[in-house]
């Protein structure tokens, strides 16, 4: 809900929350933002929300600090920052990180509401009409960093026409690409915002690496940006979240088919602390249940209690359709299938312990495995020895390692997979009797060649007889000479030092 | 000051010291002005080199002895820029493309269409070709392979190639097959001896002869190995004793003493050990075929008749697939875990059987 520009204007608007669907469709936002974003940050007049076609997300998003589930310490990190803001206007950057669903976004709407802000989004324009951009009379092209920095300033400049509010938080969750590439304009938009007399800025990123790339410390610091992390939602918050849910489903459509079977905690479990797809999930299940079992009316207070006890029971408590259907893939992060491979347990199926299986089956290893398999390969071959009793069950692992290696040296990718699966089973196979004790995985040193670096180079120039490459020069002319009294000059000196340091005991 | 191994380096195809007739057959190919483009080979230190060079100083004069370096820039596709140190006189330009790791493709398209698509200045006088030469092209990708053999056709009117390699076995057939290849053997060791006491008779130095055998039996046919410790041998002590202590790279004693690390104690924790080991052989530049073949050797000394084919075996193996593969620690490592296995059952077996 950004920019609405209109060609044909000398002008160029700039009303945000002043999206209506009757504007012409050469906009700047997608027709789905739009709608979207009326409905999360509209102002009071607009309602939407009732509409009973919008989801759940929209319907029961909290509106207020005490509907929130996340911890009240986050909250209130995020409170105080706005409070510091208020007091002094050098603090006007936030940045918020944290895993997608963990309610980034809700907590800073919501405590905008409290301090009374006006929440204005950036979007970065999609379906810009680059013919128009280029043969339009009276207007030419604008980079993608134009545009936000003239969102920036307008956003601070000029108040919504429709809103009550005084001031406004800009909220920045959607980068635009020149910013991944090179965040040196990023930085220098941000510095000049910085010093002028404008609103705050929140960023809401959900990756950490990229928030890093985008914003290193020095521009933190130099910015005075406030970094806030959050924690994917715990078990009870969530729960907490979807009883409320389903509360106020209950109440706002009495005659809803609300089903008594719903396995909150399997819920959970399948959303792994993402609150967004919990509750998309639960949607899911009423529906799916909807109808198909006849359900009668509860009354709330009953299903609280019925939750607790299965909260009481655990996570065993198993509604095998429920569960089936809404399993998210998941998510098992690296050093957890580092720990199955490394540390396979196995289970005998007869009694003569000839035979068994594995507890976690090779194949959904192979399946769950979210990263590269080359450098998952590099991973086990790094953490592996140290894991085996025996060296005879190594040197069986090392040549499925080997193999594998070769299959992933494949020119055409499609062995890739091959590959892993040849190194998990490989080593789960392998590895008969796995050390017990837990050592902490480490990832593989680089142990880039020196010559394929520019000491290459350095050595090109030392010794500067052209008809000896650099590795002859390591291999024989040094190693030979250095010993000797022989007379080299500085830089060919230092060559040795550095060659000989830490090597060669 | 320079080196013997350069102050001496033969620079026209009379001075030769060996292989001689192979030398009068290439004065004889570029005394026409024209050639195929070359591939030499052979093992590191048998002159294929200081014969690239006579030949060029055959064609273009003196001329090629003034040498410059440079840095070229290049761009991948995902605008990674790269930086390669070139080595070029005006007629020829030699590049080692495969410091340019995985980008190497790019670099050997992009210079050889450089180079070939401008014509010599004064083409009358010069020859009406330039010569690239390059180097290392037994460690390319099979990719740059691949795109050298489409380039060295298109180009072949205003450029010849001379490679130049250890190994052919990693060449791909479709370039050896558009190249002459011409095999430099390493030289024997007695054609090693007569260079040695021939520089130190140019030196004035005398030589005891016992000495120059055993300084070319240490140097196994590398001739720029032998003649570099012959110097060293000068600078330790002079005049020469027939018993002197021969200098040996430390890299090669490191392999001997890691072989002896492995002997020691065939457990988990040593293989980690090794692997330390290995890691700083590899990232101090010392090949994996050098690794290999004194790990392999050092270790057959230890070894009983019976599992000696065995472990040879292993090793080829291993080092096949490592040619084969990418990440060069696996199957170094595999080599070793598997020789370990080996060891140990031998020694099992015999003391069960005692």
């Amino acid at each position: 809900m950004f920019l609405v520009t209109n060609r044909k204007r000398w002008v160029t608007p700039s009303f945000d929350s002043f999206v209506n669907d009757d504007l012409p469709p050469a906009k700047k936002t997608t027709g789905k933002k739009v709608s979207l974003h009326t409905a999360q940050s509209a102002a009071p007049g607009i309602s939407v929300r009732e509409n009973s076609s919008s989801t759940w997300l929209d319907k029961y998003q909290p509106k207020t600090i005490d509907e929130l589930v996340i911890h009240p310490k986050k909250v209130k990190e995020i409170e105080d920052w706005f409070c510091k803001h208020q007091t002094n206007q050098r603090k006007k950057y936030l940045i918020l990180v944290g895993p997608c669903g963990c309610g980034k976004t809700v907590s800073l709407r919501a405590v905008a509401r409290k301090f009374d802000l006006d929440v204005t989004e950036w979007v970065t324009p999609l379906d810009r009409d680059f013919n128009a951009d280029l043969h339009g009379d009276e207007q030419t092209y604008q980079s993608a960093a134009e545009v936000f920095e003239q969102f920036l300033t307008r956003a601070s400049r000029y108040p919504s026409l429709l809103s009550v509010q005084k001031s406004k938080i800009i909220l920045v969750k959607d980068f635009p690409n020149i910013f991944l590439q090179k965040p040196e304009i990023l930085h220098g938009i941000l510095r000049k915002y910085s010093s002028m007399n404008t609103y705050p800025v929140a960023f809401v990123c959900n990756d950490d690496n990229l928030v890093r790339s985008l914003l290193p410390d020095h521009v933190r610091n130099e910015c005075n940006m406030h970094t806030i992390k959050f924690n994917p939602v715990h078990c009870q918050a969530v729960l907490k979240a979807l009883e409320r849910v389903l509360n106020l489903e209950q109440k706002s459509n009495p005659n809803a088919n609300i089903p008594e079977n719903i396995d909150l905690e399997a819920v959970y479990q399948s959303s792994a602390g993402d609150l967004r797809s919990a509750i998309l999930k639960l949607y899911f299940n009423v529906r799916a249940v909807d109808g198909v079992v006849g359900v009668e009316s509860k009354v709330s207070q009953g299903r609280t209690v019925r939750t607790k006890q299965k909260g009481k029971r655990g996570a065993k408590s198993k509604n095998g359709d429920t569960k089936e259907a809404t399993d998210k893939d998941s998510n098992i992060d690296l050093f957890h299938l580092l720990g199955r491979v490394l540390y396979s347990n196995r289970q005998c199926t007869k009694d003569s312990g000839q035979e068994y299986r594995f507890v976690h089956n090779p194949n959904e290893l192979v399946d769950t495995c979210s990263c590269q398999p080359s450098s998952f390969i590099s991973f086990l071959q790094e953490n592996y020895a140290s894991r085996f009793s025996c060296i005879k069950s190594i040197s069986k692992a090392a040549e499925k390692l080997s193999f594998a290696d070769v299959l992933l040296s494949n020119i055409n990718k499609e062995t890739d997979t091959t590959a892993l699966s040849v190194a998990i089973r490989g080593l789960m196979v392998a590895n008969d009797k796995p050390v017990k004790s837990f050592k902490p995985f480490v990832k593989a040193p680089s142990s880039e060649d020196v010559l394929k670096t520019s000491f290459a180079d350095e050595i090109r120039v030392a010794f500067p007889n052209f008809l000896h490459s650099p590795r002859d020069i390591v291999l024989y002319t040094l190693p030979l000479l250095k010993n000797s009294s022989f007379q080299f000059n500085d830089s060919q000196t230092e060559i040795v030092n550095k060659l000989s340091r830490s090597f060669w005991k | 000051m320079s080196l013997w191994v350069d102050k001496y380096r033969p620079n026209s195809f009379s001075k030769i010291d060996y292989h001689k007739e192979q030398g009068q057959r290439l004065k004889n190919l570029v005394q026409h002005g024209d050639f195929p483009h070359l591939l030499f080979y052979g093992p590191s230190g048998a002159g294929k080199k200081t014969r690239i060079m006579i030949l060029l100083r055959e064609l273009y004069g003196s001329g090629v002895e003034k040498l410059r370096m440079e840095h070229m820039n290049f761009q991948t596709p995902s605008n990674k820029k790269i930086e390669i140190m070139t080595v070029a006189s005006n007629y020829h330009i030699e590049i080692n493309a495969s410091d340019a790791g995985i980008y190497d493709r790019i670099v050997v398209m992009e210079l050889i269409k450089n180079a070939a698509q401008t014509h010599q200045l004064d083409a009358n006088e010069q020859r009406e070709f330039k010569v690239i030469l390059l180097t290392e092209v037994d460690k390319l990708t099979k990719d740059a392979q691949q795109a050298l053999r489409r380039t060295m056709e298109k180009y072949i009117a205003t450029c010849r190639l001379i490679l130049c390699a250890n190994s052919i076995s990693q060449v791909i057939p479709a370039i050896r097959s558009r190249c002459l290849s011409i095999r430099v053997p390493s030289p024997s060791n007695v054609e090693i001896v007569s260079v040695l006491l021939n520089i130190c008779k140019k030196e004035g130095l005398t030589i005891p002869m016992e000495l120059a055998t055993r300084i070319a039996e240490k140097s196994e046919g590398n001739l720029r190995r032998a003649i570099l410790t012959c110097e060293a041998c000068k600078v330790n002590q002079y005049p020469f004793d027939k018993n002197q202590k021969i200098v040996e790279p430390d890299w090669q004693n490191y392999i001997c003493e890691t072989a002896n690390v492995i002997l020691k104690e065939q457990t988990p924790q040593n293989l980690l050990n090794v692997r330390s080991r290995l890691y700083e052989l590899l990232c101090h530049g010392i090949p994996t075929e050098l690794i290999f073949k004194y790990l392999l050797k050092q270790l057959l000394t230890k070894c009983d008749m019976a599992v000696k084919r065995e472990v040879i075996q292993v090793a080829s193996d291993f080092e096949h697939s490592l040619h084969r593969g990418s990440k060069v620690i696996f199957h170094l490592e595999a080599f070793v875990a598997k020789f370990m296995a080996i060891y140990l059952q031998y020694m099992e077996d015999t003391v069960r059987a005692v």
